[in-house]
């Protein structure tokens, strides 16, 4: 297991240069510059701020450059906020992981709860309303969950109180917290009971399940002991892509309430061609995607054992 | 283990739930603080560096030129407290007042200029303005083509540039500045931040280049407040300053900026009592309004145009061109889209230059339609037929921005050009710089386009169409309109001048160089707490003058 | 030992007797008689042979709930491709008034069942000219994706070793470049369309499902029906696509129900920032999208597509289901 680790973590290394080297290419091939803006600039101006962000060599010499510099780590300066890239990632992704943690766990919990609910009560009307309010999950976007819960629960809400019960921005009290995760975390949420639904009910009808029941085992035992742990699998292989658009989609989230995270740089460092911020973003990003990658195989092989993970296929 | 960890978060996010917090509004009465809307985060706080309004209207507080701006946009003593002109308007002497101070109390003095200036003008170091004021500066050009790399900047002739350039220490507290030409506009002009004075050995101990403005405790500060607190991408807290010189005549005590992007959030924001002052979309304006709220508004200097480029083909054709900026019924736009105080532009300086005097002079030199649309159609078919074109074959791009506003801006326009002239345009929304570079690229048939000042003066805006100006992406190109503008930047003569501009504007028309459309206005409100603030399109937000009930 | 034996026969014949009197009470055996033997009859299949499709389909068409649920669906595909034909209003044409509430009549006095929009649009109109394109855009995008997806995680999960390795790696970078970018430099080269919304989605709209299916297949390859079907003979291709797929179609088909609406969102978000359908059209995203600007004030230019999308989405996530009840071969009967 540890071989197979190491032999990952290898092959994460070898991915993220060759992402970093598609993202260095891809961000230099579209059209603009960093400095372009409204009015404009003579170019002894414009070659001045290339040659000051090193950005007058050529490309493959600031490939090198950049990834000598992460190794000391260092991930360059903002263009448009001329402060370091690691000191905003720094500042930033702290408060995008909580915000991605909190609402990671309301999905996760919430789904699994959800989708067993679902499943076992199936044809029930706590199958339907759960699965109603599972699409309903999936079919608005966070967008519109996060403005929707913002007008009525927290400005409405305060405005009947006369209080502030849940601030409208802001991530510094525990109650400015909880709508922001709540949004995040709604369609992933939905997603999750989606999936533990289905695969819930393949396992409520295995032969395992039935012999468990046939030995006379409590139905509250089979339930959470063997049929939820062969029904999870779907659910931790979305878990990956989950978590990654859980950090990325927390842009619209934490645009609607204000929160300082890094969820804007991803779309805000290529709309200004924030070149250093672009591959800063990418790699941050890519890092935690192959990171969770390896965490679900992993994962994989430990929920069921018949997965077998360092050789595949004899 | 990890599983309890998991627990725990999820308990105390359903705690969060359930918990109640007892934290209040800001209502306290009269202390002075208040939370205003500032939008999004200042890109660059150096202010010599700088070339953004965001970061401008933080600046606006924070620093103090020789000159600054009173309520009606005339400069006033800042840290100048007198000045001579010499007879040929040429050569401005400043006299620096001695009680103003660094917040670190160094004393503010002539060699603070000279150094933020000559950073200015130094070109390896990238400042944008840069560029636009050395015209005005004499010796500034020179210095600025001796400086193009940092070897460059330490060479015989950079060091030359420097002693050479136009405005010069004459002691601590006495600043000469010597000019191209007789601009009559040079005084507000030096209230702008790029000429704010920056202390040398601040600029070096906060991280010069590189960090100087990166954060509250990496800057110096001459202003009326100072940043006491940033927290990026969410707050800047100022408070007042001890140290101004003037601090008898500031009323707040407390300013905090927030960043809230959104309109919708600031809007419940606002409602909800938790800050001081938001700006308003259209729509949140107009029904504010209606709900009976005190609404404000400024016209924010910036004209919207449709740019034509010359060189494709019918557009180069001022009949087409006309006929294209006659198909749009400029009344329905503005009650459409913007919904405000906006207005139907008449000529392109907008009527916040000189008080409106300029703009009033010119009078309505742009034809509009005015619902009967034979005219501009009849236009359109001579145009094409002088062109070669089949009407039933034109079809033209219009290049903008990928926002919600413009979108349907674009739609708007669209259809009126479809129902009014029956001309086919498609919309090629693209984000911001891909806009920029299809402009430089002059890749485009029209760009929707739009332009604000950089100082109070005509010029700022008619200079934008000489021949192979930067900024004139289209191609515009005539001799007369050059000559016109050309020789008003050196003409002393307040009246002669202003009818060379007077001229150019009307050429500016009859040639249909551009499609303009309207003059931009914007809205803002403020709680009952807090008065006084000030906002035109020189001062995008001011609130040096205002206070709290 | 012998004696025992006797016992026994004798208990057994005493019990033989017991119930041969009381059968001789029922049925006396003279009223059987002897019909003979038909050979012919004995060859012919009463049941029809069922196919596992037509099996599916026919349980599918035998549930009510399913029943409803392709008439509502059936109902907003036919508004969509109709409403637009047979509206008196096209999609662009402006009336003077503006943000009307549904309902009402504009100062011409025409009617608009749904009011108009924040420039004086049907739109009544508009939210069926966008479910034309929504809804084209989530099978077609939706479809590419499943195809891909099945195939190139069937694959990576069935092969494992260095293919999947291999694969995966490649899954990761295509997921780590940004979104935004890749659209961007399409912009570039390509003119908006539908077919370009769509090649912008496949692009990367796959790896989600390859995920899943790689994970499904890994752990079903294991399984005694694979092993069974290898030592047979059968081939990777026939085991992957008659085997494994096959029984990871549950997750498919949820997944997949769970890919429209992003893809509908996806096309909206392609669209506001210049890729997508061509202005002035609109798509029930771009309608959301707009909608969300102003719901305050109109809750119903938001509501209104919001509540289609969901409405077409419930329809198909518990479509989703049956056809899952219907397909799965675990639940076949």
């Amino acid at each position: 297991m540890l071989k197979y680790i190491i032999k990952r973590i290898c092959y994460a290394l070898l991915t993220l240069l060759l992402l970093i080297a598609i993202t260095f290419l891809m961000m230099h091939a579209a059209p603009g510059d960093p400095f372009a803006r409204d009015k404009a600039m003579t170019p002894e101006t414009k070659a001045a701020l290339y040659a000051r962000y090193g950005l007058d060599k050529p490309l493959w010499m600031q490939f090198l450059i950049y990834v000598g510099n992460i190794f000391k780590g260092d991930l360059g300066t903002s263009t448009k906020y001329g402060r370091e890239v690691t000191t905003i990632i720094g500042e930033s992704f702290p408060i995008s992981f909580e915000l991605g943690i909190r609402s990671l766990v309301i999905s996760i919990f919430g789904g699994i709860l959800l989708g067993t609910i679902a499943a076992i009560r199936r044809g029930k009307a706590a199958d339907t309303v759960a699965m109603t309010v599972a699409v309903i999950g999936v079919s608005v976007p966070s967008f519109i969950v996060a403005a929707l819960l913002q007008y009525f629960l927290a400005l409405q809400l305060n405005l009947k109180l006369g209080s502030v019960f849940f601030p409208i921005t802001g991530w510094t009290s525990e109650m400015s917290k909880v709508l922001p995760a709540f949004a995040l975390g709604l369609s992933s949420m939905a997603t999750i009971s989606r999936l533990m639904r289905t695969s819930m009910l393949d396992a409520l009808n295995s032969d395992y399940i039935k012999t468990a029941k046939a030995k006379g085992l409590s139905e509250k035992r089979i339930i959470w002991k063997h049929a939820v742990r062969n029904a999870i699998m779907p659910v931790i292989t979305v878990l990956g892509p989950i978590t990654a658009s859980i950090l990325t989609g927390a842009f619209v989230v934490e645009q609607v309430f204000s929160i300082p995270g890094m969820g804007k740089f991803f779309v805000t460092s290529i709309q200004e061609l924030d070149y250093m911020m672009i591959a800063g973003t990418t790699i941050f990003y890519g890092a935690f995607l192959i990171i969770m990658t390896l965490l679900v195989d992993i994962a994989y092989s430990i929920v069921d054992p018949r997965v077998k993970l360092a050789n595949g296929k004899e | 283990m990890k599983m309890n960890q998991l627990g725990k978060l999820a308990l105390s996010a359903l705690m969060g739930l359930t918990m109640l917090a007892g934290c209040g509004g800001s209502d306290g009465a009269s202390d002075g603080k208040v939370i205003v809307n500032l939008a999004s985060e200042p890109p660059e706080m150096n202010s010599f560096m700088n070339q953004d309004s965001t970061s401008g209207n933080v600046l606006r507080h924070t620093v103090e030129g020789l000159t600054t701006l009173d309520s009606n946009d005339n400069p006033v003593e800042g840290v100048a407290k007198s000045w001579d002109i010499s007879d040929d308007k040429l050569t401005y002497t400043f006299h620096l007042r001695e009680d103003s101070v660094w917040n670190d109390g160094t004393p503010v003095t002539a060699n603070d200029f000279k150094f933020a200036w000559d950073q200015l003008f130094t070109t390896y170091l990238g400042a944008a303005y840069g560029s636009t004021w050395a015209v005005l500066i004499d010796g500034a050009e020179e210095l600025m083509a001796q400086t193009k790399t940092k070897k460059d900047a330490k060479s015989a002739a950079a060091k030359k540039a420097y002693e050479n350039v136009g405005y010069k220490v004459i002691d601590d507290y006495t600043f000469e500045v010597k000019l191209t030409g007789p601009y009559p506009y040079i005084l507000g002009t030096f209230a702008f931040y790029s000429f704010a004075p920056i202390n040398e050995k601040l600029y070096n101990k906060y991280g010069g280049i590189k960090h100087y403005g990166d954060d509250a405790d990496r800057m110096a500060y001459n202003g009326p407040f100072v940043l006491s607190s940033w927290t990026h991408e969410d707050n800047m807290v100022l408070t007042k300053n001890d140290k101004y010189w003037n601090k008898d005549a500031i009323k707040l005590n407390e300013i905090t900026f927030k960043m809230i992007k959104d309109t919708n959030t600031a809007l419940n924001e606002f409602e909800n009592g938790t800050i001081d002052m938001i700006g308003l979309s259209g729509i949140q304006a107009s029904k504010l309004k209606d709900a009976g709220k005190e609404i404000q508004t400024y016209g924010d200097g910036s004209v919207w145009y449709m740019e034509f480029n010359m060189n494709r083909p019918g557009l180069k054709n001022a009949k087409v061109r006309k006929a294209l900026t006659m198909g749009i019924d400029c009344e329905k736009f503005i009650k459409t889209i913007p919904m405000n105080d906006s207005q139907v532009a008449t000529s392109f300086t907008p009527p916040v230059i000189n008080g409106g005097e300029f703009t009033k002079s010119v009078g309505n030199v742009w034809e509009r339609a005015n619902g009967d649309y034979t005219n501009a159609k009849k236009l359109l078919e001579e145009g094409l037929k002088e062109e070669g074109i089949d009407p039933k074959n034109f079809s033209i791009e219009l290049l903008g921005d990928d926002s919600d506003t413009a979108k349907i801006t674009y739609e708007f326009v669209q259809e009126q050009l479809k129902t009014n002239l029956g001309v086919k345009l498609e919309i090629k929304p693209v984000p911001f710089k891909t806009r920029i570079q299809r402009m430089n690229d002059k890749n485009f048939d029209i760009v929707w386009a739009g332009w604000s000042l950089d100082y109070n003066d005509p010029m700022s805006y008619l200079d934008l169409w000489l021949t192979g100006g930067g900024n004139n992406h289209g191609g515009y190109s005539n001799p007369e309109y050059d000559k016109l503008v050309k020789s008003a930047y050196m003409e002393a003569d307040v009246e002669k001048r202003t009818q060379m501009l007077l001229d150019a504007e009307k050429i500016l028309a009859e040639d249909c160089a551009i499609g303009l459309v309207y003059w931009r206005s914007r809205d803002f409100i403020c709680s009952d707490k807090l008065t006084g603030v000030q906002r035109s399109a020189l001062r995008d937000m001011d609130l040096r003058f205002a206070e709290t009930k | 030992m012998r004696k025992k034996k006797n016992t026994m026969q004798n208990v057994s014949e005493q019990s033989m007797n017991e119930v041969a009197y009381t059968c001789d009470e029922a049925i006396s055996a003279d009223e059987f008689t002897w019909v003979g033997q038909d050979i012919e009859k004995g060859n012919v299949i009463v049941r029809e042979s069922v196919s596992y499709f037509k099996d599916a389909l026919r349980r599918l068409f035998h549930d009510k709930v399913a029943l409803t649920l392709m008439i509502i669906l059936g109902f907003i595909l036919f508004m969509s491709i109709l409403m637009p034909i047979i509206s008196q209003y096209s999609m662009s044409e402006i009336c003077d008034s503006r943000n009307l509430p549904p309902f009402s009549d504009d100062i011409k006095g025409n009617f608009h069942i749904l009011g108009t929009d924040n420039l004086g649009r049907d739109s009544w109109t508009r939210l069926w000219y966008g479910g034309r394109i929504s809804l084209l855009i989530a099978f077609v995008a939706v479809g590419i994706n499943c195809v891909v997806g099945i195939i190139y995680g069937g694959i990576s999960g069935y092969f494992g070793g260095w293919i999947d390795n291999i694969m995966m790696r490649i899954v990761e970078i295509v997921s780590g470049i940004p979104y935004l970018l890749i659209v961007i430099l399409l912009m570039t080269i390509m003119k908006p369309s539908i077919s370009t919304i769509i090649i912008a989605y496949a692009l990367v709209g796959w790896v989600g499902m390859a995920r899943l299916v790689r994970g499904q297949v890994m752990q079903l390859k294991e399984q005694e029906f694979v092993i069974s079907a290898q030592t047979m003979g059968a081939s990777a291709g026939r085991i992957l696509l008659r085997h494994l797929v096959p029984n990871t179609l549950s997750v498919i088909i949820v997944n997949l129900t769970l890919a429209i609406p992003s893809a509908i969102f996806t096309e909206a978000y392609l669209s506001f920032i210049g890729l997508g359908v061509p202005l002035p059209q609109a798509s029930w995203g771009t309608l959301a999208n707009d909608g969300i600007i102003n719901f305050r004030y109109y809750p119903e230019q938001l509501l209104i597509p919001a509540i289609l999308i969901s409405l077409t989405m419930l329809g198909f996530n518990l479509l989703g289901d049956k056809l899952r009840d219907a397909f799965d071969p675990k639940l076949r009967r």
